[in-house]
């Protein structure tokens, strides 16, 4: 039997399919190692795909050829656009999506792709040899044998599962957890870490009283997720269902209280830092005393079960605690658990150990994506696992380094984030974490990734022409509207007004509709004329931080040998071993004064050598 | 590369001053505010590369109606230091003339779309060696400059950001903290408006809008709080040493209240002195006891202070002083520490504690381990003996920096009745840097020029570092900005622009204010909304 790859990817989660679908489609042999098939893409956490800042990652990633935001299309049961009454640059797109239905969906994906192979195996050790990864030690035995290694483990590595007083090793409730792996990455020298996350119980809907709870619909006219997902008859397409809204209250709030001390969060049983984003219901209750209700979202599970997510209650108290404050809670009088909710602590590397293609600094042709990396969230971890295919594909070809910029992605400030600055907790996209939010929006990921997509072969070549006409017939729309006078002025200045819109504009001008604009040509033109200014001027921003970021600081700089440099900045500067001056900047602890510095130690350097 | 502006020659009143600005645009940006005598003259250098050098003669405008006679030296690139355009404004050496002057450059150039800004440290230096124009062996010279320049300015920032003498920064730095307050319910409601949270109305939005405008405002009036430049140098030492009676003596004026009790001075007194050219911002500050009194004079003597009723409000004032004093040392660029000549005893434990307190007399690099111990020495426990008088114990002083010190004995009219405060006395203490001492007496005038001369001759040997800070001016050109912003953001809320908008203008305001007291990051944000809402499903 031949157990000789190009590349494996280890786990398939939403990190795990996006990278091996990427490594495959770019000609690599791939081999996806999954403790169980039945559990690809699984959604661990809640049935849904997106949210703020999240969607914009969905939008990124399918402008980049990932399969996350089409799987979604092809499976959600609701679709709502978060945000509308705001700006375009801080809606996001968000869908609840039938949880089997979207892990049968992406599996079977996977399993039709071309130079892609899943194989149920535990991997419990890595294999290395000169400093490179060569493949990875099997629990059955099998060593499989690779040019590159996607680590993509999620939860798994060393999970404990916590509920109430009881623990258990696991890597998801019902699942076992990988035991060796960390252990060999520590033996690599690498640093592990520890972090925490929860989930809430799940109930059976049939024992929920959904009379008098708040329903929420999706929308209307639902957008699909994917740029390549056309709008025809078949759209939606599944039945589009609601979700309902109930709240605790100061009956929960006493239950909890009074078990405060078989809280496994309180009784020092969890160690590890849990998100400050995503509490679970005894942290909101304790740290929020004075608050007398707390939101509960019930989300289906699926069209083709009574399963509901109670979203809104992510615990780790015994399951007696977690039946009786189910039952307080309105609505839920007679509601039966199906799953316990639980906490989880799971081992992480630390992310500054990595380079920004996600490859590790201490072995060759390692590369680490998801949660591994101390991210949260479905969105989070599938743009670290697309950009980890592509990189270990692009290595094995021989060929630089992918890496996006805060300026052109929320992948890129994810990523730039995680290995400059490191998390200390599980690290989730929020849209003010980027700087440049005006420009990175979910409306253009197409107009500013594609290109990308594209060019490593991830996007078709159909797909790429309609984005080649979409942006002709941009240009083509926005150069009418400054030519086109109407009542003595420029339609694009009069477009510019705060109560014109586009429509407006098509009811004055008949030849303008009579082009038959596609709906997204208008959002471009219209947005892109109504921020303008804004937009130049977050430009003039970008203009001067790719200046930085171009400044790259080569591999041979000995930060030991600047001795005017700080020394908290040239620790950090050992540590870190940034690329580009404009990284070394976003390192805390490294100053202006230390930039300048760099600048001019490297000038000098450089003009030394040639 | 932007074009950059500093203050080319030393601080203080002078016959010249020099304002250095290079890169592509100096030259335009200096003439338009540039009359030359003879109008012909004028336009030759800009219109005509071929001149490498020139000089033109005429008047410079500093503020609407005046002008100030000047001359201009133009050396165009690469023909310069930094192979830029380089523009030299050579003009009356007066501070105030020359902040203004700069304060219409830069706005000026502001408003006609000019990048102009002023120089970091070293910069110009720094742009000689880019370009080329400083050889290779030179570049250790260029890192060490940077490195000096910039921890002098980080000083400058620190004193800001601990509120110096008077309060004014630590508001300055409230207010920041409401900006950043207002950013973080912006925020929320952009990036969690699924959540059970209560929009951010546009009214109340409007309203914190408009009184931090206001606010922020007051800051930048003409006779606003902004500090005066000058070497700063602190008065500091025990109670009763006539540390006020010095500070006016050398003013030549009554600036501080003087009386013969001790601890007359409360709270920090500022006044601006110039010396030979030199200006100097005098600071006097509140004096803190600080021996344990196992020699010398007993505290309940005529130096405590006469037993006032308030005892407790006395205290607390007490120990504001204390901070106060203990951030004007460590503020400071020089400082004169005031002993009793008439009491040696007192004086010489005061000398121990100097001793102590001055041992790492260079690098005040924070966070430098050990300097923390070391520096230890300046108690503040008021006619305490230890745990006697419990309630009035404070916490000992420790001085985090101590500015380059000269070691001052008052009172030698006195001193007459006591034994004499030789230099030789000084031998058992072990002090490991000598400060250099002076005799004074503030009531005959004796030994005030010389303590004079000794503040000039640390200026000139470089102990103190008195290169001009564009600091006031960056100030409020960053006030300036962070207004600006503001106003912008109230117009957006005005125009009910969507909110993300209005984040990004506030943004834009906390970066620019953030220069002055202290960067808020996005992360920083983050942590004020997770810490006061309860964020996540």
């Amino acid at each position: 039997m031949v157990n000789n790859y190009d590349v494996i990817v280890v786990g398939g989660g939403h990190a795990g399919c996006e990278a091996a679908l990427a490594t495959a489609r770019m000609g690599q042999r791939t081999l996806l190692l999954t403790i169980n098939p039945d559990t690809i893409a699984q959604m661990s956490c809640n049935p849904a795909i997106g949210g703020m800042a999240k969607g914009q990652l969905v939008r990124e990633i399918d402008a980049l050829g990932g399969e996350m935001a089409r799987g979604t299309d092809a499976t959600a049961i609701q679709f709502h656009m978060l945000n509308t009454k705001k700006g375009p640059a801080v809606r996001s797109p968000r869908a609840q999506a039938d949880k089997r239905l979207y892990q049968k969906e992406m599996k079977r994906r996977l399993e039709s792709q071309e130079n892609l192979s899943i194989r149920q195996d535990v991997a419990e050790s890595l294999l290395v040899e000169n400093g490179k990864a060569i493949g990875v030690a099997g629990q059955t035995g099998t060593h499989y044998k690779a040019r590159a290694v996607i680590l993509t483990t999620g939860t798994f590595l060393k999970g404990l599962i916590h509920i109430g007083e009881s623990k258990r090793p696991g890597g998801r409730t019902g699942e076992p957890s990988a035991q060796g792996l960390s252990d060999s990455l520590r033996a690599l020298g690498f640093e592990v870490g520890r972090l925490k996350t929860g989930t809430p119980p799940r109930l059976n809907a049939r024992t929920i009283n959904f009379e008098g709870l708040q329903q929420q619909w999706g929308d209307v006219e639902p957008q699909p997720f994917s740029f390549s997902t056309e709008k025809g008859r078949e759209w939606p397409c599944h039945p589009q269902v609601p979700c309902y809204i109930t709240y605790t209250n100061a009956e929960t709030h006493k239950i909890i209280r009074e078990n405060l001390h078989r809280a496994p969060l309180y009784t020092g049983q969890i160690k590890a830092v849990g998100p400050r984003y995503c509490p679970s219901i005894e942290d909101k209750i304790v740290r929020f005393a004075d608050k007398g209700q707390h939101q509960i979202f019930l989300e289906p599970e699926g069209l083709d079960t009574l399963e509901t997510y109670c979203n809104g209650i992510a615990t780790s108290l015994p399951c007696d605690v977690q039946e009786r404050l189910v039952r307080s809670i309105r609505g839920l009088e007679a509601a039966e658990i199906i799953r316990y909710g639980y906490a989880i602590e799971y081992d992480f590397v630390p992310p500054t150990q990595l380079k920004p293609t996600l490859e590790t600094k201490l072995v060759e042709n390692l590369f680490l994506a998801g949660q591994i990396n101390g991210t949260s969230g479905y969105e989070e971890a599938a743009a670290q696992g697309i950009m980890a295919g592509i990189n270990a594909a692009l290595r094995l070809r021989g060929e630089g380094g992918f890496v996006l910029d805060r300026s052109e992605a929320y992948i890129g400030v994810l990523i730039d984030d995680l290995v400059t600055k490191g998390t200390q907790e599980p690290y989730r996209m929020f849209t003010s974490r980027a700087e440049y939010r005006l420009i990175l929006r979910q409306d253009n990921a197409d107009r500013r990734l594609m290109k990308y997509g594209y060019k490593f072969g991830l996007i078709p070549e159909g797909q790429w022409k309609s984005l080649e006409e979409k942006e002709s017939l941009i240009a083509w729309t926005r150069a009418y509207l400054q030519n086109t006078l109407y009542e003595g002025q420029s339609l694009e200045k009069f477009l510019r007004k705060p109560e014109v819109d586009f429509a407006r504009l098509l009811a004055i001008d008949p030849s303008l509709r009579e082009k038959g604009l596609p709906p997204g040509v208008k959002e471009q033109v219209e947005i892109g004329v109504k921020y303008e200014g804004y937009i130049q001027r977050q430009m003039a921003h970008v203009e001067k931080f790719k200046k930085m970021e171009s400044w790259s600081l080569p591999p041979w700089l000995d930060y030991q040998e600047i001795p005017e440099l700080r020394k908290e900045a040239r620790q950090k500067l050992l540590e870190i071993r940034p690329a580009s001056l404009g990284q070394a900047a976003r390192i805390s602890g490294v100053s202006p004064a230390d930039v300048s510095i760099l600048m001019v130690y490297l000038t000098s350097k450089s003009g030394a050598r040639g | 590369m932007d074009t950059i502006v500093a203050l080319a020659s030393p601080g203080g009143n002078s016959p010249r001053a020099i304002l250095k600005l290079s890169g592509g645009q100096a030259l335009q940006i200096v003439l338009e505010l540039f009359t030359p005598e003879r109008p012909s003259e004028g336009q030759k250098p800009i219109a005509d590369s071929q001149f490498k050098y020139s000089c033109l003669k005429g008047k410079i405008l500093v503020e609407e109606d005046t002008c100030a006679p000047c001359l201009l030296y133009v050396m165009r690139a690469p023909h310069s230091y930094t192979r830029e355009d380089v523009v030299e404004v050579h003009t009356i050496g007066s501070p105030p003339l020359l902040e203004m002057l700069l304060e219409g450059l830069l706005s000026r150039a502001r408003k006609s779309g000019r990048a102009l800004r002023l120089a970091e440290p070293g910069e110009f230096t720094k742009r000689a060696f880019l370009n080329g124009r400083i050889d290779l062996s030179q570049a250790e010279a260029v890192l060490r400059i940077i490195r000096s320049r910039t921890d002098a300015e980080l000083r400058l920032a620190a004193r800001c950001a601990s509120g110096g003498g008077d309060g004014i920064s630590r508001t300055l730095k409230e207010t920041q903290g409401r900006l950043a307050e207002l950013l973080c319910l912006l925020e929320l409601s952009l990036d969690f408006s699924d959540q059970d949270i209560e929009p951010l109305p546009q009214e109340t939005l409007k309203s914190r809008l408009e009184t931090l405008h206001k606010e922020l405002s007051c800051y930048k009036k003409a006779d606003g709080p902004i500090k005066q430049g000058g070497i700063r140098t602190v008065f500091y030492g025990p109670p009763n040493a006539g540390k006020s009676s010095l500070f006016n003596a050398l003013l030549g004026r009554p600036r501080a209240i003087t009386s013969p009790h001790p601890g007359t001075t409360r709270d920090t007194v500022e006044a601006t002195l110039t010396l030979r050219g030199f200006s100097f911002c005098l600071v006097d500050t509140a004096g803190v006891s600080h021996w344990p009194s196992a020699l010398g004079r007993q505290p309940n003597s005529e130096t405590r202070r006469p037993k006032a009723e308030g005892r407790g409000l006395s205290g607390d004032v007490e120990a504001l002083s204390v901070v106060k004093s203990q951030e004007a040392v460590e503020t400071s660029d020089l400082a004169l520490f005031v002993l009793d000549g008439s009491s040696a005893p007192g004086a010489l434990e005061s000398l121990q504690l100097l001793n102590s307190t001055t041992t790492p007399t260079k690098s005040p690099s924070p966070g430098g381990k050990g300097e923390n111990q070391r520096s230890t020495g300046w108690y503040s426990q008021p006619g305490g003996r230890g745990k006697g008088e419990g309630k009035n114990q404070m916490p000992p002083v420790r001085l985090r920096r101590i500015p380059p010190t000269i070691l001052v004995i008052n009172k030698s009219d006195l001193s007459r009745n006591a034994p004499p405060l030789e230099p030789l006395n000084l031998k058992p203490l072990n002090l490991s840097a000598y400060p250099p001492v002076i005799y004074t007496s503030a009531l005959t005038g004796e030994g005030l020029e010389r303590l004079g001369q000794e503040m000039i001759r640390q200026v000139l040997n470089g102990t103190v570092d008195s290169t001009p800070s564009p600091f006031n001016s960056r100030q409020r050109l960053l006030l300036e900005e962070t207004l600006e912003a503001l106003g912008r953001a109230l117009g957006c809320v005005r125009q009910s622009t969507p909110q993300e908008l209005v984040a990004l203008e506030l943004r834009e305001a906390l970066d620019k204010l953030g220069e002055v007291c202290g960067t808020i990051t996005s992360d920083d944000i983050l942590g004020r909304i997770f810490s006061q809402f309860c964020i996540g499903k």
